[in-house]
C-alpha cells in the first residue's frame, strides 16, 4: 500500500470515483476521430493469453505485481471496448467476458491509471507477442483517452503547454538565451576541440535544418557541439533555428493532437526557412515522433525527415567526414534506445558511427530488437513523482546490463535516455560515465589533444 | 450394433461436411469482420505505406520461431511449438482422415507414416497437458486465465486422446462408440474455431497488420489539429 502512494504520478486533475462513466465517453470520442477500434478488436480476438509480453516486461521482472503486466493493460481496456463499443455478435470469444479470479474482479479503473502511467511503452513485448499484438499501442491508446478526459501528467502536461502556447520549449527557455548558448558553444567547441566552427542561424534555403532536443542546449552542450562538427566537416548547407528549436515532442506519450500540433510547429518553422530536410538530433521520441508520424500531417509534403544517426553514419561511408579512432581509447557500451532501434528501426548507423569513432565498443545483452529499456521511456523520466520507481524498479536491469559489460562509458544516442542513465549511474554507483553518440564524433573530430573534455559526470 | 454404425456414418458423412461448412461460414463472416473495417481504415488515413517488408518477416519469424524459443530457453514456448506441430498435422495427414477429406472437399493429401503420426499424437496430449498444467499452477497465470483457455484446451485434447483410444489395446469402450466420440468432439472443435480464440491459426497475421494501421492518424481530422491542451493552459 505504502508503494502505491509512491508510484503514483502526481496529474493534473483529480480521478473522481465515477471517473470510469467519463473514460467510457472519452474512448468513444476517441475511438471516432482515430483507427485505434481496428487493432482492439482484432486483439479480442487472436489474444491467446500465453503471457510471453509479461515475462519480458522488466517493470513486471521487478515488482511481481499483476497490474503492472502488459497483458492487464491490453486485456482490461479491449474488455471496455468489447464490452461498449462492439456490437454483441462481433463480440468473439462467447466466454471472454469471463473472468476466473477474485483478484481480477476487484480492478477499477484507478488500477489502470496507474498502470498506464508506469509502462515506459519500449515495445519489449511486442517483440516477443507470438500474435504480434502491439500493447505499446493500446496502453498509448489508454493514454489518449486519459488525456481527452485531462488526467494528464502534471510534467509532460506543463511542458507540451509550454512548447504550445508558452514560449515554444519544453524548458521554457528564452529566445536570448538560445542565442547566447550558440555563441558560447561555437567558443567552446574553438577551446575544447580546436577546431573553428559556425553554428549558422536561422538561414533560409538551407539543406539540413537541424533540430535537438532543447535538453542539449542546456545540460548536454557536448552533443549538440558535436553534431555542429560533424555537420560543418561534411561541408553541408546547414542550419538551427532560433525562432522554434525543440524537437522534444511528449505528444508521443500521450496524445495525437499535442503530437501533431508540436509536429506541425516543426514543419512550420521548415517551411519558413525553406529547407528540403529536417534533421532531428539525438533523441528517441522526437525522432520517432517525426520519423513515424511525418507523413501524417497535411503540411508536411515537400520536406524530408532523417535523423542525425543517419545522416552522420552516411558521411562517413562516404569519407566526408573521417574521425580518428584513436581519440577515443575507452571501452564504450552502446545503449539501444527504444523509440530509435524498435520504434523507427534505426539499429546500424549507430554502429557503424561508433566502429569509425572509437577503438573499442560493445554490445548490451541483450541488444537492438530486443534490447531493455533505460526505464525511463514513455515521460517516467520526466515524472518526479516516479523518481524511486524508475530507479528502484524500471532501471535495476539496465544496471545489471552496465555492470556485466565492464565498459568505462556508456553511449546513448538519446536525450531521454542520456537523462535516465545518469540517475542510474549515479543511484547504482556505477563507475561509468554517461555520452551522447556525437560528444565521441566531437572527440575524435578534434584536431589538438583534448585537454579539457570534461567526460566523467559520475 | 447396426444403430451404431448408421450414427457413425451420419457423423462423419453429413455432420461432418456440415460442421467443415460451418467452420468455413464462420472463418469468412470474420474475415469480412476484419477486412473490411482494415480497408476503410486505410482509406481514412493520410500515411497510407505500410511497412510490408518488416511484417512479413515478423510473421515468417513466428511460423518458425526457433530463434525466439531459443533466446528465452523458456520451457513454455518449446512446449507449445511442440503442441502445435502435431496439432496441425495429425488433423490434416493422418491416413485413417484422408478419405473425410476426399469426400468433404475433393482434395487428396499425402498421409503421414502411421508411426509418426502416433509420436505426434502423444506429443500433442503430452504438450496439452503440461500447458494445462503451467495454466493452473502458475501464479500468474491462473490470474489471467480465462474459462475459454481452459476449455479450449479440453475441447483439443478430447479429439486426440479419444482417436488415440480407439485403435488402442487398453480402449474401455468399442472401437465404434470410442471412434463415434472421436468425430463428435472434432466436429465440436471444427465449429469452435471461429468463435473462440483459436481463431487465432488463421488471423494472427492480422494483428501485426493492423497493429500498423492502427496507428496511422485520420487524414484531414479536425480534432488532431484542434489546439489540444487550451483548456488547461489558461487556467
Amino acid at each position: 500500500m505504502n508503494a502505491k502512494a509512491e508510484y503514483w504520478p502526481r496529474l493534473m486533475k483529480p480521478v473522481e470515483d465515477d471517473t470510469l462513466d467519463e473514460f467510457i465517453r472519452a474512448m468513444g470520442s476517441v475511438l471516432r476521430e482515430s483507427n485505434y477500434g481496428l487493432p482492439l478488436s482484432i486483439y479480442a480476438q487472436t489474444c491467446t493469453g500465453c503471457l510471453r509480453c509479461s515475462q519480458e516486461c522488466q517493470v513486471f521482472q521487478e515488482t511481481g505485481d499483476f497490474k503492472d503486466t502488459p497483458h492487464f493493460r491490453t486485456e482490461e481496456i479491449i474488455r471496455l471496448h468489447r464490452e461498449f463499443f462492439l456490437p454483441e455478435s462481433q463480440g468473439n470469444s462467447i466466454l471472454n467476458r469471463s473472468t476466473t479470479t477474485e483478484e481480477r474482479e476487484r480492478f477499477n479503473l484507478k488500477d489502470l491509471i496507474e498502470s498506464l502511467y508506469r509502462c515506459t511503452l519500449c515495445r519489449r513485448c511486442t517483440e516477443s507477442c507470438p500474435m504480434g499484438i502491439d500493447h505499446r499501442l493500446v496502453a498509448r491508446f489508454g493514454r489518449q483517452v486519459l488525456s481527452e478526459m485531462g488526467l494528464v501528467p502534471q510534467n509532460m502536461g506543463k511542458s507540451a503547454i509550454e512548447q504550445i502556447y508558452g514560449i515554444g520549449n519544453t524548458s521554457a527557455f528564452p529566445k536570448a538565451a538560445i542565442v547566447d548558448t550558440l555563441d558560447f558553444l561555437e567558443e567552446d567547441i574553438y577551446d575544447t576541440y580546436g577546431v573553428k566552427c559556425e553554428i549558422p542561424r536561422d538561414k533560409k534555403n538551407a539543406d539540413f535544418l537541424m533540430l535537438a532536443p532543447i535538453s542539449d542546449y542546456m545540460m548536454e552542450a557536448e552533443t549538440l557541439m558535436g553534431i555542429s562538427m560533424t555537420l560543418d566537416r561534411m561541408g553541408v548547407n546547414w542550419t538551427v533555428s532560433t525562432e522554434y528549436c525543440d524537437a522534444i515532442n511528449y505528444g508521443l506519450f500521450y496524445d495525437d493532437r499535442v503530437l501533431m500540433t508540436v509536429l506541425g510547429k516543426i514543419i512550420q518553422e521548415a517551411h519558413r526557412l525553406r529547407v528540403k530536410t529536417v534533421v532531428i538530433g539525438e533523441c528517441g521520441h522526437a525522432t520517432r515522433a517525426a520519423m513515424g508520424y511525418w507523413k501524417s500531417h497535411l503540411d508536411a509534403e515537400g520536406i524530408e525527415v532523417k535523423s542525425i544517426l543517419q545522416v552522420t553514419s552516411e558521411a562517413i561511408r562516404q569519407g566526408s567526414v573521417q574521425p580518428q579512432r584513436e581519440k577515443n581509447p575507452e571501452r564504450i557500451v552502446l545503449h539501444d534506445p527504444c523509440n530509435i532501434v524498435r520504434g523507427c528501426g534505426i539499429f546500424k548507423p549507430q554502429r557503424e558511427i561508433l566502429e569509425a569513432c572509437c577503438m573499442e565498443y560493445v554490445e548490451m545483452q541483450p541488444n537492438g530488437r530486443y534490447n531493455y529499456c533505460c526505464g525511463g521511456g514513455g515521460g517516467v523520466v520526466i515524472a518526479e513523482d516516479l523518481e524511486k520507481f524508475r530507479l528502484e524498479v524500471a532501471a535495476k536491469v539496465k544496471a545489471e546490463q552496465i555492470k556485466k559489460s565492464n565498459a568505462e562509458i556508456v553511449c546513448a544516442p538519446c536525450a531521454n535516455c542520456k537523462k535516465m542513465l545518469r540517475e542510474v549511474v549515479d543511484f547504482y554507483k556505477l563507475p561509468v560515465s554517461v555520452v551522447g553518440i556525437h560528444d565521441l564524433m566531437a572527440k575524435a573530430l578534434s584536431v589538438e589533444a583534448p585537454s579539457r573534455i570534461e567526460t566523467a559526470v559520475a | 450394433m447396426r444403430v451404431m454404425e448408421k450414427i457413425l456414418l451420419f457423423a462423419q458423412g453429413p455432420l461432418f461436411r456440415l460442421a467443415f461448412a460451418l467452420l468455413l461460414a464462420g472463418l469468412f463472416r470474420r474475415f469480412v469482420l476484419i477486412l473490411w473495417p482494415a480497408y476503410s481504415a486505410w482509406r481514412r488515413s493520410r500515411d497510407r505505406s505500410l511497412n510490408w517488408s518488416g511484417i512479413l518477416r515478423d510473421i515468417a519469424s513466428w511460423l518458425v520461431p526457433i530463434s525466439h524459443a531459443w533466446r528465452n530457453r523458456d520451457l513454455f514456448t518449446v512446449v507449445s511449438y511442440i503442441f502445435h506441430i502435431g496439432l496441425i498435422l495429425v488433423p490434416l495427414f493422418l491416413a485413417e482422415h484422408l478419405s473425410l477429406w476426399r469426400t468433404a472437399t475433393g482434395l487428396s493429401l499425402p498421409a503421414l507414416p502411421n508411426r509418426l503420426a502416433d509420436a505426434l499424437t502423444i506429443l500433442t496430449i503430452a504438450g496439452a497437458s503440461v500447458l494445462l498444467i503451467v495454466r493452473l499452477t502458475s501464479r500468474l497465470m491462473r490470474t489471467f486465465t480465462r474459462k475459454e483457455d481452459l476449455l479450449v484446451l479440453a475441447m483439443i485434447l478430447l479429439p486426440f486422446l479419444t482417436g488415440y483410444a480407439a485403435g488402442a489395446s487398453w480402449n474401455p469402450f468399442s472401437y465404434n462408440f470410442m471412434l463415434l466420440l472421436h468425430v463428435l468432439s472434432a466436429e465440436a472443435l471444427m465449429i469452435a474455431i471461429p468463435f473462440t480464440k483459436l481463431s487465432h491459426c488463421i488471423f494472427f497475421p492480422f494483428s501485426r497488420f493492423c497493429a500498423e494501421l492502427g496507428s496511422k492518424l485520420v487524414n484531414d481530422n479536425e480534432y488532431l489539429y484542434k489546439s489540444p491542451l487550451a483548456k488547461e493552459s489558461k487556467s
